[in-house]
């Protein structure tokens, strides 16, 4: 123990330090004054023996304070010298902060088990000023590590489709982290995907599904998936991932671009409310399912509930946490409460969540709150148009296949996955597509098989032909298609042949005069230009443009 | 190509998927998919969404379809079009006979 003494006689000082010295403590000060002591260098100090006179001239205030300072926030325990029994300067001085005291003559066994007592204390003051000093850092640390989450949160959610006008939505989180969970996307074909969920617990916990389930639900809202197939998908990623104890109740909306058609799966959600436009009736639709991260996928249920929606009907989704309002002071909301809540606000967003904030400044709430008001409208969302430029070059692709490529590729398949790697082909492939296999088709079934149509009008009549042809196709000796597509930059246009080398109209079967007008043929006029019949009924030939998109 | 079929909770919508090319490949498979509907089923649904290519012979089996539930027993869906399929049905006047969204 290192010791200062402060006394202005040198033989008092003397005899101190002789005095603690002998007991085994370190005498690393001693001096006259305060003033010295507070100017001095020394190591650290443990405790003060101060003599009680020096601080009789009217600042002893302000002196006690400047000792205290010196070890900072530990401990640093002063112990008052009196040369007599004062009581009242030494009752002063404890009162302004001075720790303990001594009175002369002194008891040397007293001293040391004052001096040892104010220690031990000192020692639990240091132990926790060290771990006030650790919580400090940790603390700062997870301020640190928060705000880096909070990023990676933020980036998760960073693709939600947040400017769409016909939702509103009332999102509050119980702490920093959202352990419920809302999602919106805009699909490939003018649909619009939303995902509202609701992890257990709450908190960063909570949070930490958001992550894998966002990124799922966005990659696939994309491509246009089903939302039987999100749900499902999601589920096995959180069923891999949840421990056991954890899940996510969680509902699945997807309406179409009409706005007419609604798609719903839900898991462990509470029903959401569907308020028809005119009367303001509101049907309760019922989750069907478990929550997402139980089951497994064998287990999962992806069936999805169709709804056909008048438009302009409001489609209410919810997490518990709004009618659990009130609920740990035994006065919860409930559905009831919160479709009576919204009746009364007549079913006006804003004023919804302006009572439903009246209601938990009124009851309290213990979890975190979503609520999500769709407008069953047409979404509005127009096919991205594409600004690519097409090919400047010119190019000719003929392919001709015998009977061995008839049975066994597609041919059109084939050169629309090479076109289709073009600039701006992309585009056009499905009407592409359309026409180049009616076409092929035809010279085919027609020009090579010989078949006739007809067969098609009765009952059975499609498989009937599709097994004919078949047949056909199996024993098909000989003849051949060509096909052939000659793209002109300067006019836009593919100008398509399809050759077969069968009989053509010449020798016809009486089928080809009716053939003409089948379906096949009607679709190749309206999506082309130029459509004729050339070499005898051997070559059908057209121009398809690509100056507009169907 | 592919063709998956499922019923809505209530077991009133029974829903085709095709995936991919919709032409006479699946000839067979278009029909034994609602061979055996349920009674229940009053809407059929075909989901369009996954389907990149169509031809005549899939309006013909739509067709088929429709004539083989009889008039007036079930209303067919025709959902999730692209542009250009969409464009297809239209040509034929498939909003005649079906519902299209």
């Amino acid at each position: 123990m290192q010791i200062a003494i402060v006394d202005d006689a040198k033989e008092n000082r003397q005899d101190l330090a002789i005095l603690v010295e002998a007991m085994g403590f370190n005498v690393v000060f001693a001096g006259a004054s305060v003033k010295a002591l507070l100017a001095a260098e020394h190591p650290t100090i443990d405790v003060v023996l101060l003599n009680t006179a020096l601080l009789d001239n009217g600042s002893a205030e302000i002196l006690i304070a400047s000792i205290k300072q010196l070890q900072h926030d530990i401990y640093l325990p002063i112990i008052l010298i009196a040369n007599d029994r004062n009581s009242t300067a030494i009752l002063k001085n404890l009162q302004l902060g001075a720790d303990d005291f001594h009175s002369k003559p002194f008891d040397s066994l007293i001293l040391e088990a004052k001096l040892k007592a104010h220690l031990r204390t000192r020692e639990l003051s240091q132990t926790l000023a060290d771990r006030n000093r650790k919580l400090a850092w940790h603390n700062k640390n997870v301020q640190q590590e928060h705000k880096i989450v909070q990023n990676i949160f933020k980036n998760a959610l960073s693709r939600n489709l947040l400017d769409y006008p016909h939702i509103d939505t009332f999102l509050l989180p119980h702490s920093r982290f959202n352990g419920d969970l809302y999602l919106i996307a805009r699909g490939p074909i003018g649909n619009l995907y939303i995902m509202l969920g609701d992890f257990t617990g709450h908190g960063l916990a909570a949070a930490i599904g958001t992550l894998p389930a966002s990124q799922t639900f966005f990659a696939l809202a994309a491509q246009g998936a089903p939302i039987s197939q999100i749900a499902s998908e999601i589920n096995r990623q959180l069923h891999n991932l949840l421990p056991e104890s954890m899940f996510c109740c969680a509902s699945f909306v997807e309406l179409s671009a009409s706005g007419e058609r609604v798609s719903w799966w839900s898991g462990g959600m509470p029903p959401a409310m569907l308020i028809e436009p005119k009367q303001q009736q509101v049907r309760f639709i019922e989750p069907q399912h478990m929550p997402l991260g139980i089951l497994n996928e064998l287990e999962f249920e992806k069936s999805i509930t169709l709804l056909r929606v008048e438009r302009g009907s409001k489609l209410l989704l919810y997490t518990d946490g709004a009618i659990e309002i009130g609920v740990q002071n035994n006065v919860a909301l409930g559905y009831k409460g919160l479709q009576e809540l919204c009746q009364n606000a007549n079913w006006d967003f804003a004023k919804i969540t302006q009572q439903v904030t009246q209601a938990i400044g009124e009851r309290g709430i213990d979890d975190d709150l979503s609520l999500v008001q769709l407008q069953c409208v047409a979404t509005g969302f127009t096919h991205d148009e594409s600004t690519k430029k097409l090919p400047q070059m010119p190019f000719t692709i003929n392919v001709k296949v015998g009977p061995g490529e008839i049975r066994s590729v597609d041919p059109i398949a084939h050169i629309l996955r090479g076109l289709s790697q073009m600039e701006g082909f992309k585009d056009f492939k499905a009407s592409l597509y359309t026409v180049l296999s009616e076409a092929y088709n035809n010279a085919v079934d027609h020009g090579l098989l010989r078949m006739s149509s007809k067969v098609k009008a009765s009952a059975d009549g499609f498989d009937t032909y599709y097994q004919e042809r078949s047949k056909r196709l199996t024993r098909l000796q000989q003849g051949e298609i060509e096909i052939e597509l000659r793209y002109e930059p300067s006019q836009a246009l593919i100008h398509v042949q399809v050759r077969d080398s069968g009989p053509g109209f010449s020798k016809l079967n009486e089928d080809h005069h009716t053939f003409p007008y089948g379906r096949g043929l009607m679709l190749i006029r309206e999506l082309t230009e130029n459509m004729r019949w050339s070499d005898d009924g051997r070559c059908i030939e057209f121009a398809f443009s690509l100056n507009h998109r169907y | 190509m592919s063709l998956v079929t499922e019923y809505s909770n209530d077991g009133k919508q029974f829903i085709i998927h095709i995936t991919g090319k919709f032409d006479f490949s699946l000839v067979q498979d278009f029909r034994e998919s609602y061979d055996g509907i349920s009674e229940r089923a009053t809407t059929v649904v075909v989901d369009f969404r996954e389907t990149n290519y169509i031809d005549s012979s899939a309006l013909g089996m739509l067709l088929n379809m429709r004539k083989s539930f009889g008039p007036g027993s079930r209303s067919i869906h025709l959902v999730n079009c692209r542009p250009d399929i969409r464009r297809i049905l239209d040509i034929s006047r498939f909003d005649k006979l079906f519902v299209i969204d």
